[in-house]
């Protein structure tokens, strides 16, 4: 497994509870706003501390509770995509990307490349201000691929994308993972983008984990 | 034609305020002839003094406000902790207190409560010009800080965790991120301290004193030279006030159009 995650995380009135291992695929974490989705994401992250549990991935452990281990988040090489794409207004796009290497001149080559491969290269000095949905996504990915992460986070990132958009940049998300072969946690409250990321799901709904054939029963 | 009565009333009304201001701001030059000012202004030893004494005082005073102001504002606009809406609270207080109260609580503070042990470490405040550092300090950090909160809370903090996700740690994350983004409201924070520090008297009276060419900064020599009577001195270092006033609206007035619009550079 590359990734073995078990969370808890303790609320008081609410109680989040969960436990999935994966390999190098898409998971989904499926349920309605509210339910606990981002937290474990930020758990994962290293933003926010779970109460018990443990993170293991690729054989290291990030967290562990009984052992008194808490990676800190700059450590972990854990991309994460948020919901507003979170850009540095104040830099342009090649900055963006470049904002997570210490040795920018060495890896100069590299975010060429992936700008590249995303078809940004002429959006580089433009400001995120400036980009659409679209766009913002891509230089988002590309500035969360380029610290060459083991791991990457996407917390409903299509959630303000108009649906023609959407569709599209579910194919190119699909497409990324399939590439750069790591294990994808992909936030959602919408079926349909479940439906069409996921290969696996976790269901923050009913406080328990459906595998995907059952999902699909249930959703169909 | 048809007139548009509370259009004309506001009007009036806005016209009347303004002049009333400017007439303020230039009637100390209608009271000195041109001649005898720019000699005082030149020539005078009293008013390069103060006005030294006020810069350096004020910078100082500045300097320390940013030091602790910039950990104030971000404890009070990123970390939740108990009674920190009262403390939000008494940091406020020096902002609507007169000055003159602030100085006395410092007299008392600094001189018979802490006097001795202060002066042992070397630091004496009372009646020295390191007292008006420190009441110039305490009534503008108050300003900076709001300025510095407000800077700080307008952040998305997602941008702060996206910084960290990328490899910053805390340190990094605030030169990097909270610092840059917070740009304007630190310029204006730093202006308006400054302009208030220049400004300040109340405090400074209390704990430094007003005694010629010692602890004798503009609003200072003002005061003095209006108690023996020296109306046209007075006059003068009113107007080099007024001048840095404008000075510090122009430089405001200048960030406010060349601050950085993101996005408006290509």
């Amino acid at each position: 497994m590359v990734l073995d995650f078990k969370l808890i995380k303790d609320f008081g009135c609410k109680k989040i509870d969960k436990k999935f291992q994966l390999d190098n695929d898409i998971l989904v974490f499926f349920g309605p706003s509210g339910s606990g989705k981002t937290t474990i994401l930020n758990c994962l992250a290293g933003l926010d501390t779970p109460d018990r549990g443990y993170i293991k991935l690729n054989n290291k452990v990030l967290y562990s509770a009984k052992q008194n281990i808490n990676v800190k988040t700059f450590k972990r090489k854990i991309g994460y995509i948020f919901q507003d794409y979170a850009l540095f207004p104040h830099l342009n796009v090649f900055e963006n990307i470049i904002y997570g290497k210490r040795d920018k001149a060495k890896d100069i080559h590299k975010i060429v490349q992936l700008m590249e491969k995303f078809h940004i290269s002429e959006l580089k000095d433009r400001y995120p201000t400036t980009l659409s949905g679209g766009e913002k996504q891509r230089v988002a990915l590309a500035r969360a691929l380029m610290i060459e992460p083991e791991l990457l986070l996407l917390d409903e990132p299509l959630s303000s994308v108009d649906y023609n958009l959407k569709n599209k940049l579910m194919r190119e998300i699909k497409m990324i993972q399939k590439e750069w072969d790591i294990p994808f946690i992909y936030v959602t409250h919408s079926i349909k983008e479940a439906r069409f990321l996921g290969n696996q799901f976790l269901s923050f709904k009913n406080e328990k984990e459906v595998e995907i054939n059952e999902y699909k029963e249930n959703i169909s | 034609m048809r007139y548009n009565i509370f259009k004309l009333i506001m009007s009036g009304i806005f016209t009347l305020f303004v002049i009333f201001i400017i007439l303020v701001l230039i009637s100390p030059t209608l009271y000195i002839k041109t001649t005898n000012l720019l000699n005082l202004l030149l020539h005078s030893r009293e008013v390069t003094f103060s006005l030294i004494l006020s810069i350096t005082t004020s910078i100082s005073a500045v300097i320390l406000a940013v030091l602790f102001g910039l950990p104030t504002a971000y404890v009070l606009s990123r970390y939740e902790f108990k009674f920190k809406k009262l403390i939000d609270i008494i940091l406020d207080i020096p902002l609507v207190l007169p000055p003159i109260i602030l100085g006395l609580s410092l007299l008392v503070l600094l001189g018979p409560i802490g006097g001795n042990q202060l002066a042992k470490l070397g630091l004496n405040f009372v009646f020295t010009r390191l007292g008006i550092v420190m009441a110039q300090f305490v009534v503008a950090a108050p300003l900076l800080i709001r300025s510095l909160k407000i800077a700080f809370s307008n952040i998305d903090p997602k941008l702060e965790k996206a910084a960290m996700t990328l490899g910053d740690n805390h340190f990094q994350v605030f030169k990097n991120i909270t610092l840059p983004l917070s740009k304007d409201g630190i310029i204006t924070g730093i202006t308006t301290a400054w302009a208030r520090a220049m400004g300040e008297f109340g405090a400074t009276v209390m704990l430094a004193g007003a005694t010629r060419f010692k602890t004798e900064t503009l609003p200072v020599a003002v005061y003095l030279n209006m108690t023996t009577g020296d109306l046209e001195m007075a006059v003068t270092v009113s107007i080099v006030m007024i001048i840095f006033s404008i000075l510090i609206m122009g430089i405001l007035q200048f960030y406010n159009k060349s601050l950085y619009k993101y996005g408006g550079i290509n």
